[in-house]
């Protein structure tokens, strides 16, 4: 005797066979289906473990690397703040890293108390294996997403 | 042992401020960074120039450290304010009670001396209507331990906000049942207006208070488990 699945969950379970889901955009573009609840959490998934540098976080990131050894709170924000043009807070620089520290891309260590900073040590930062991981894929990511496009090539 | 110029100094206020939004963890680092940039600086372009540019920092990195609180935290903000009114309203019930437990078991001792009476009800009850917000900011503040600032302006906010919305609409009924200026209306303002009133913006800033006084003992507590 034959199980009777419904069109529907027949449909739904090759899709998952398929292992489109994986991809949920494609499968909302195509027409085989529209935004389900699997695709909601996957994305949620996605939002809440994602893998991929935001932005500033980037900004930040290349800030580290530029500045190697000597990367702390005043350098990386002076080193934004010449490089892309734009005045940050301090807040902003530290609420960053501390992120980043935590999804394990940065590592940061304290410095000596110096006499200029008011008997204050310096933190210092440097980016981790798991953070130069990271910066190369959204590296790559932006690159072949800006391969062939006019308006990039009419910018640079 | 180092001396410094006071004409050297950063703002006081923005220092004060500044400390009271950092986490705890990155305090130290953060006052360090803008004292650092701030001589730096103050050497170069001025005081005044540099005492701009602190002010400017401190208030961008505040409002930075806010929206990351909220991002970070916040389930913890939502459980102790919601927290802080229902302790709000508890104590608001348990000091009726006591009150009326007062009036009702000791009624013939209290008009035996009314003077006394009339006393205690005016000074007892404004005393108690300002020291429950400050100690309902300060248990606010200190369950919700890293976020306390952000909780307690929280709670203030809300709680300055619902009691303006409920001083309008007195205002209206009273205006509509008794006739206009309200102010005009006998017993009107000791008894309808003047809570409202020290709930609307008195309240509020006590709750800070509380919050305040809460976040230097924790603050000093983490300093010292740190050394």
């Amino acid at each position: 005797m034959t199980r009777s699945v419904s069109p529907r969950r027949d449909q739904r379970l090759h899709h998952d066979d398929r292992r489109d889901w994986m991809n949920p955009s494609e499968c909302v573009a195509n027409g085989t289906g529209s935004l389900t609840l699997e695709y909601f959490f996957y994305i949620v998934y996605l939002m809440a473990n994602r893998d991929y540098l935001g932005e500033f976080e980037h900004i930040v990131v290349l800030a580290l690397l530029r500045l190697g050894e000597r990367a702390y709170g005043v350098t990386v924000r002076q080193e934004i703040e010449l490089r892309v043009g734009r005045e940050v807070s301090i807040g902003a620089i530290y609420a960053t890293l501390d992120r980043l520290e935590a999804k394990g891309y940065v590592k940061s260590h304290l410095g000596d108390p110096t006499p200029e900073r008011g008997g204050r040590s310096k933190r210092f930062f440097r980016v981790s294996a798991k953070g130069m991981a990271a910066v190369n894929r959204s590296h790559r990511a932006l690159q072949r997403m800006t391969a062939g496009l006019a308006i990039v090539r009419s910018y640079s | 042992m180092m001396t410094k110029s006071p004409l050297m100094q950063p703002p006081r206020i923005a220092v004060w401020l500044v400390n009271l939004f950092t986490p705890y963890d990155q305090s130290e680092s953060i006052q360090g960074d803008l004292l650092e940039e701030f001589a730096g600086l103050a050497s170069k372009s001025g005081r005044v120039s540099a005492r701009r540019w602190y002010w400017r920092q401190s208030v961008k990195s505040i409002a930075q450290l806010i929206c990351t609180g909220f991002r970070v935290a916040s389930w913890l903000i939502a459980v102790t304010v919601v927290g802080g009114f229902l302790l709000a309203w508890g104590l608001g019930y348990l000091s009726e009670k006591a009150i009326t437990g007062v009036l009702v078991n000791y009624g013939s001792q209290v008009y035996a001396h009314v003077d006394a009476y009339v006393f205690w009800l005016i000074y007892g009850v404004l005393v108690e209507r300002l020291l429950e917000p400050m100690l309902i900011g300060f248990i606010v503040s200190r369950v919700s331990k890293g976020q306390e600032l952000i909780a307690t302006i929280t709670l203030s906010l809300l709680w300055g906000g619902l009691s303006g919305v409920f001083l309008i609409q007195a205002v209206i009924q009273v205006g509509r049942n008794f006739g206009w200026p309200v102010w005009a209306v006998p017993n009107a303002f000791s008894a309808v207006f003047e809570p409202l009133l020290l709930s609307t913006f008195v309240s509020p800033l006590l709750v800070l208070i509380g919050g305040v006084v809460a976040r230097k003992h924790n603050a000093r507590r983490a300093l010292i488990s740190q050394r």
